[in-house]
């Protein structure tokens, strides 16, 4: 089986079979290019992502890990014909699989799945927090976010007043 | 003494500093917050007050995430601020999706947010580059709310607020791309005080909602048509007026004119053309005053990038390559309908640098072949990267062997329709293009989808630069909703 090395940022190696990795677009890209520019085809190739750090990546590839069998999703989906994540479902598997996490946790993962084009992953992460958002007061997004109002004198009246361009006249 | 155990000594030394500038904080009542921190090994070591203080001069959300990624002890560290710099950078991920009251909520919530969301409206919906990708005759789902925006005038009287909840619950439903928030306003106006007929808004009430918002719109697309039921008195509009209405809107980057009927007439510019120091995007459609063009495109030309229009723009006696070079010097993208090979030709000798060329339709009398529509056009060989052909030229053939014309090493997509798919003077053409990558086919219908499935991996075959090839279809069934509307289908080379 041929093998990839992926190394986060933080420097743990991972090394996960290349059927699994081509699942992420990035990582596919990756494996290609190295296959190009490498002389012998047998040489493992090693991805160092210095944007994703090991507790994360760890959770990326056990994601992979559980759905390599499903189709794989265009990263663009969404942007290009506004399909995607509406008609997908969530499994049960992926439900415990979010439900430890905090919040920091799911937006790494958000950002790592961006990263990674990831598409699956990025749908239901995006969706967890889309759910603590939306119908919410201001109030209750600074409170699930631990977010604090840094807006000075007059500029959250400001922004109030912007808004009415869209919800009020 | 060797090298391993001077870096043994070198490792014990920092593992005693680290433990004890963990202990220190430990001891230290006043430090409760860093007290359980770790520093990462460095040199010099420094304590986790220390760096929690240098980490709040980071004002980048970005480099935030790049410190907690570097290493578990900053992680920590940081671990309580992750929602402050991460949630403005999942927002534009997520934003599509919410509706349009949370995304408003959003902005409300400190600077950041405020910012992620203005970012990401703009970018996604009113950013003229892609606006420009977007304006093309097919009616994808990412075209929804044009469609909505035309109800929108209906409603829009200010005394019923009713009527605007109800348009504004209804734009929220879809998806986020609630185009109020992306500062955009595609409307028909007719030409008199009536209100509410066939959809349209009148004139006095896009006013009177131009004076109102017009500084927060980005886009502003306005369709002209006359009225069957006034007078002829109201049946025009003077271009003094549409000057007028261009004061109200200084921030607009794409600017659309388009009259239905002949109902623009040339006025006296008395006044001055505004200041519209963003205007980036012109669209001109239908039965407008050439003059007034000439004067809109003189007065802005030197901050236009892309422009839309019709061949007589480029063909009228007053306006020579040179000339239109001159008063247009940036333009790079150009999307032009009703063209002959002769207007191509015409374009061309502009010696634009254009990276983009959509032709919407050929006029049909002077449809050029194939090799005349490439020689015409070949004056943006070195520039062009993406090429869009809507109508089908003359003399494509399914068989032969002659070489294409030159080669545009740039390309790197190709648009065009079912006409074109396998056919071998084409495909001549594009194997000589170096950088091609991505072919797009609108096949218009899935009756014999299957067969124009087949003709796309063919094409992979034919052409083995290609990474993948689209197929634009209808969704085929009459009684669905979005029968008009078009899905698209995606071939990849597999390896």
């Amino acid at each position: 089986m041929a093998l990839v090395r992926v190394i986060s940022s933080d420097g743990a190696a991972f090394l996960v079979s290349q059927r699994l990795a081509k699942r992420s677009g990035k990582l596919k890209t990756e494996i290609e290019t190295f296959r190009k520019s490498s002389d012998n085809s047998e040489a493992q190739p090693e991805i160092r992502i210095v944007t994703i750090r090991a507790e994360i990546l760890r959770l990326v590839l056990q994601w992979l890990q559980q759905h390599q069998n499903d189709p794989v999703l265009p990263a663009n989906q969404n942007e290009q014909d506004g399909r995607g994540d509406a008609e997908m479902g969530q499994s049960q598997w992926d439900r415990d699989f979010l439900a430890p996490m905090d919040l920091g946790i799911v937006m790494e993962l958000i950002l790592a799945a961006n990263h990674l084009e990831v598409k699956g992953l990025l749908d239901i992460t995006c969706k967890l927090v889309e759910s603590k958002i939306t119908g919410r007061t201001v109030d209750e997004i600074r409170t699930a976010f631990k977010l604090k109002s840094d807006f000075k004198g007059n500029e959250e009246e400001q922004t109030r007043l912007e808004n009415r361009w869209c919800v009020e006249n | 003494m060797d090298r391993s155990r001077a870096a043994k000594k070198l490792k014990s030394n920092s593992e005693e500093k680290r433990k004890v500038l963990k202990y220190e904080k430990k001891d230290d009542p006043n430090q409760n917050a860093v007290r359980n921190f770790v520093s990462p090994i460095t040199t010099p070591m420094l304590s986790p007050e220390t760096w929690m203080h240098a980490f709040e001069y980071i004002s980048r959300n970005e480099d935030l995430l790049s410190v907690i990624t570097a290493c578990p002890e900053w992680n920590q560290m940081l671990s309580t601020k992750k929602g402050e710099f991460l949630f403005p950078l999942v927002l534009p991920l997520i934003i599509r999706n919410l509706d349009f009251k949370t995304i408003l909520a959003c902005r409300k919530v400190n600077k950041s947010t405020k910012m992620a969301v203005d970012d990401t409206v703009k970018n996604d919906l009113t950013s003229p580059e892609k606006i420009y990708k977007l304006i093309n005759y097919l009616p994808t789902k990412d075209r929804e709310y044009y469609g909505e925006l035309y109800n929108f005038e209906e409603a829009f009287l200010f005394q019923e607020m009713t009527k605007v909840n109800k348009f504004l619950s209804t734009v929220g439903y879809y998806r986020g791309n609630n185009s109020i928030i992306g500062g955009k306003l595609a409307c028909g106006v007719q030409l008199c005080r009536q209100i509410g007929q066939n959809n349209l808004m009148s004139l006095f009430h896009l006013e009177s909602l131009l004076k109102r918002f017009g500084k927060h719109l980005r886009y502003l697309e306005l369709v002209f048509t006359n009225c069957p039921v006034c007078s002829s008195a109201e049946k025009i509009i003077s271009t003094t007026k549409l000057v007028e209405l261009l004061a109200y809107v200084p921030n607009v980057e794409v600017l659309s004119f388009t009259s239905a009927q002949h109902v623009i007439k040339m006025g006296k510019i008395e006044k001055q053309f505004p200041e519209m120091k963003k205007l980036r995007y012109i669209q001109f459609l239908e039965n407008l005053p050439y003059t007034f063009i000439s004067r809109l495109v003189s007065h802005y030309g030197d901050q236009l990038t892309i422009l839309d229009c019709k061949e007589v723009f480029f063909t009228a006696r007053k306006s020579s390559p040179s000339e239109l070079k001159l008063r247009l010097p940036n333009v790079r993208k150009v999307c032009v309908d009703q063209i002959t090979a002769n207007g191509l030709q015409k374009l061309s000798s502009v010696h634009w640098a254009l990276t983009h060329l959509r032709v919407q339709n050929f006029n049909r009398r002077k449809r050029p072949t194939w090799e005349e529509f490439v020689s015409s056009i070949s004056g943006f060989k070195e520039t062009l990267i993406e090429l869009e052909i809507y109508d089908h030229v003359r003399g494509l053939k399914t068989q032969g062997h002659e070489n294409g014309p030159a080669a545009f090493p740039k390309l790197t997509c190709v648009t065009s329709n079912y006409h074109y798919m396998c056919k071998k003077n084409f495909y001549r053409f594009l194997l000589t293009c170096v950088s091609l990558r991505k072919l797009e086919f609108h096949v218009y219908s899935r009756y014999m989808f299957e067969a124009d499935v087949d003709k796309a991996k063919q094409t992979l075959v034919d052409l083995p630069k290609v990474e993948q090839v689209v197929l634009w279809h209808n969704s085929g069934d009459p009684t669905r909703k979005d029968y008009t509307e078009y899905d698209k289908c995606i071939i990849y080379r597999t390896n």
